[in-house]
C-alpha cells in the first residue's frame, strides 16, 4: 500500500497496515524509543492506537519529535 | 481609565476592535511570566512589554555569551557576561517605562512557581530544554494557568496553547516523557534568528489574544518549516491515561 510518511511517497508492504507498520518500517528501534508524536491525515494518534489505526491507500503520516530549543 | 499618554502610546492596537481601550486595559493588568530569556524570550518580551503588558516577570540563570548575539536581539556586546534576565529587564524598562518587569536571576523550578505563579496570568515557555518545559507543563495543569509553549532548532519551530481543562490536552499528553535524553538543540545543529521570531510573534500573539479575551485555540500543534515556510497544524485530543492532567 502507498502512504506519505513526513512527506515521502512509502510503499508499506502489508495490505491492511496500521499505524503501528508504519512506525516499524520509518523508525529504527532506538528512534521508537525516544519521545515522539504521530498524526495521521493532521490528526494526533495516542500511543494506545497504534496498533489499531488502519491506514488506507494515500493516507499522510506525520511522525513528529519535540523539539528541544530556544 | 486609560491616560492620555497612554491612550497615544497604544493608539494603534486600541483602535482595533478586538482590542478596543477595554483590551488594553485588561494587558494593563495582566502579569506574564516569561520563562527563558534567549532566542525566543528576547522578542516575546520585547513584543510584549511594547504592548503593554502591565508587569512582566523574567526568568533565566543563564548569562549572555558572544554565540547567543546572532539571535538574541535584546543583547549587544557590551552585555556579554551579565544575567540575561537583568539585561533585558534593563532594555525593556527603555523601552516601555510604563509597565513593571520584575527579575528572576535563577533557572525555574518548583519552589519558584509556589512563590511565583499564584499572582501570574500567563505562563510563556521560551525555555531551551525539554526537562523545562515538562515542568512548565506540570505546573501549568496544577496551577490551572494557561501555558503557551514555544520551541524552534535549525529551520524548525513548534508553539502550542495549553488551557488546562477537563477537555484539552497537555504537553505530556502528546509528547510522554519516556526518560530518553533527546541530544539535538541549539547547540547541536544550529538556528536561524527569524525562524525564533516567527515563533516568538506567535507565542506573543497568542497571548495577547488570550488577555485580550479574544478567541484562542487549544488541542493544537502548530509546526513550522522555515525551508517552504508554511505551517502544519496538528489537531490533538486529550489523553484519559496522561499522567499529567488526567485524574
Amino acid at each position: 500500500m502507498n502512504i506519505k510518511i513526513n512527506g515521502e511517497e512509502t510503499k508499506l508492504p502489508c495490505d491492511k497496515p496500521t499505524v503501528a507498520d508504519a512506525l516499524q518500517w520509518h523508525l529504527s528501534a532506538l528512534e521508537r524509543k525516544q519521545s515522539f508524536a504521530v498524526a495521521v491525515n493532521s490528526s494526533f494518534i495516542a500511543k494506545d492506537n497504534y496498533t489499531t489505526t488502519p491506514l488506507a491507500s494515500n493516507d499522510c503520516v506525520d511522525i513528529f519529535l519535540p523539539i528541544q530549543g530556544g | 481609565m486609560l491616560t492620555q499618554q497612554e491612550q497615544i502610546r497604544y493608539g494603534r492596537q486600541i483602535m482595533l476592535k478586538q482590542v478596543g481601550e477595554h483590551g488594553q486595559l485588561a494587558l494593563q493588568n495582566a502579569h506574564v511570566l516569561i520563562v527563558g530569556m534567549g532566542g525566543l524570550g528576547c522578542p516575546v518580551s520585547l513584543y510584549l512589554a511594547s504592548a503593554g503588558i502591565g508587569k512582566l516577570t523574567l526568568c533565566d540563570g543563564d548569562h549572555i555569551e558572544a554565540s547567543n548575539l546572532q539571535r538574541q536581539i535584546l543583547f549587544t556586546p557590551r552585555d556579554i557576561g551579565h544575567n540575561k534576565a537583568e539585561v533585558a529587564a534593563e532594555k525593556l524598562t527603555q523601552q516601555n517605562p510604563l509597565i513593571e518587569v520584575e527579575v528572576l536571576d535563577e533557572m525555574f523550578n518548583e519552589e519558584l512557581a509556589t512563590c511565583y505563579l499564584p499572582d501570574i496570568d500567563v505562563i510563556i515557555d521560551c525555555t531551551d530544554s525539554l526537562t523545562a518545559r515538562y515542568l512548565l507543563n506540570r505546573l501549568s495543569v496544577e496551577f490551572q494557568l494557561p501555558l503557551i509553549i514555544g520551541a524552534a532548532t535549525g529551520f524548525d519551530g513548534q508553539t502550542m496553547l495549553i488551557q488546562p481543562s477537563d477537555k484539552n490536552a497537555c504537553y505530556q499528553c502528546i509528547f510522554p516523557e519516556t526518560g530518553e535524553p533527546q541530544t539535538e538543540n541549539c547547540q547541536t545543529i544550529g538556528i536561524l534568528g527569524p525562524v525564533l521570531a516567527i515563533v516568538a510573534g506567535m507565542q506573543s500573539l497568542t497571548a495577547i489574544k488570550y488577555l485580550t479575551g479574544n478567541q484562542v485555540t487549544s488541542n493544537q500543534l502548530m509546526m513550522f518549516d522555515g525551508l517552504s515556510q508554511q505551517w502544519h497544524h496538528i489537531k490533538l485530543t486529550k489523553q484519559d491515561k496522561c499522567t499529567v492532567c488526567s485524574n
